[in-house]
């Protein structure tokens, strides 16, 4: 039987703010960098980078922040698994979590790449940054419901 | 006049007394400004690894700055628009508060580093390489540790007795605090065992700059024990 008590995090006074603090940069690097390159979608020039190419400059240092922000997520989540997993408010951000990065590397990378139509270019452009500042809100929104 | 009555005064204004008593403005607020660091603050690392040369080398470093500055400026707004509606709001919680003062010590360095690489790397026509690794370097020491110590804001327990009331140079911090910075002060003389072993005398009362020795001391514990 999993004992909370035993939890690094939970036995270690600094650790787990620690881990909040490396998750929040984490999610800023990994979020930041696609809204960059959804800011360059919605026809901001960026020099004379194509949005392609700002995906592609900005690719691996965004899935690495967006791998540590999941995997700094799930050792908060090991803290007190079973009030996390019935929480409705944390229920509704891992689903949206899940969706979110789904999106980013299916959708999103496909827009990006393929000489799409403005207007879906515009439409992905928008729903992308709605999704992760929504993942931010309800992971907020936790603590407060 | 104390920090605590100071931010009593400005927390006690209408609409700061409005957000704090608010169930949802408070939360919406907060997510909001932590909402602008996960968004715009991939604006300031993209420049940050231009600066530094390690990304999109083929766009002039002036042109990536102007292109981002607007934006940069709309999400500087939205953020500090937030943070002082939430921190005027708990004003006398949050002034004595020692993460939240180098909180603002850090914000005020980064204004000061604007200032400082204005001419040669923020606004030049052609940026100098060398400046610019150094802007990048300060600016992103300096939002990791905004950032950082705004997460601490929350984990600082404000001293209960009410024998020895804050004033603005003396704050009394946790017990804990004081004895880490005597384990400090052990360890300078008798290195890192010590520490363990050092009863350290519970003295109540600390400077607030005694918060920054904690933090380093506990880090090096952490590292060397």
């Amino acid at each position: 039987m999993y004992d909370t008590s035993t939890n690094f995090l939970n036995v270690h006074e600094w650790a787990y703010g620690l881990t909040e603090i490396v998750h929040i940069l984490s999610l800023a690097v990994g979020i930041g960098l696609i809204a960059l390159v959804d800011l360059r979608l919605l026809g901001v020039a960026i020099g004379r980078a194509s949005a392609e190419r700002l995906w592609k400059a900005t690719a691996v240092v965004s899935l690495m922040g967006l791998i540590v922000a999941v995997t700094t997520g799930l050792m908060i989540f090991s803290t007190d698994p079973i009030r996390y997993f019935h929480h409705p408010t944390m229920r509704f951000k891992l689903v949206l979590v899940v969706m979110a990065l789904a999106f980013n590397y299916t959708v999103h990378g496909r827009v990006v790449r393929s000489d799409s139509p403005r207007l879906a270019a515009s439409a992905v452009a928008v729903l992308s940054p709605v999704m992760w500042v929504t993942v931010v809100f309800s992971g907020l929104f936790y603590a407060f419901t | 006049m104390s920090l605590v009555s100071l931010g009593q005064s400005v927390q006690d204004i209408a609409v700061f007394t409005a957000v704090r008593e608010s169930r949802l403005v408070y939360p919406i607020l907060l997510s909001t400004h932590l909402a602008c660091i996960a968004t715009f603050g991939g604006l300031i690392l993209i420049t940050n690894l231009r600066l530094l040369g390690w990304t999109l080398t083929d766009i002039p470093t002036a042109d990536l700055i102007r292109a981002l500055r607007p934006w940069k400026q709309f999400g500087l707004v939205v953020m500090l628009t937030c943070g002082v509606l939430l921190g005027a709001s708990k004003a006398s919680e949050y002034l004595p508060n020692p993460f939240f003062q180098l909180k603002m010590a850090l914000l005020v360095a980064l204004a000061l580093h604007g200032v400082y690489f204005r001419r040669t790397v923020y606004r030049a026509a052609v940026v100098a390489e060398r400046k610019a690794r150094a802007a990048a370097v300060v600016s992103l020491i300096l939002w990791s540790g905004v950032v950082s110590m705004g997460r601490w804001i929350a984990y600082y327990d404000p001293p209960t007795a009410a024998t020895n009331l804050p004033t603005a140079n003396s704050v009394r911090l946790p017990t804990t605090t004081c004895a880490t910075v005597a384990a400090i002060q052990a360890a300078a003389l008798g290195g890192p065992t010590k520490i363990i072993s050092s009863t350290a005398t519970p003295s109540d009362t600390c400077t607030s700059t005694a918060a920054i020795a904690d933090l380093a001391a506990r880090l090096w514990i952490a590292l060397v024990c």
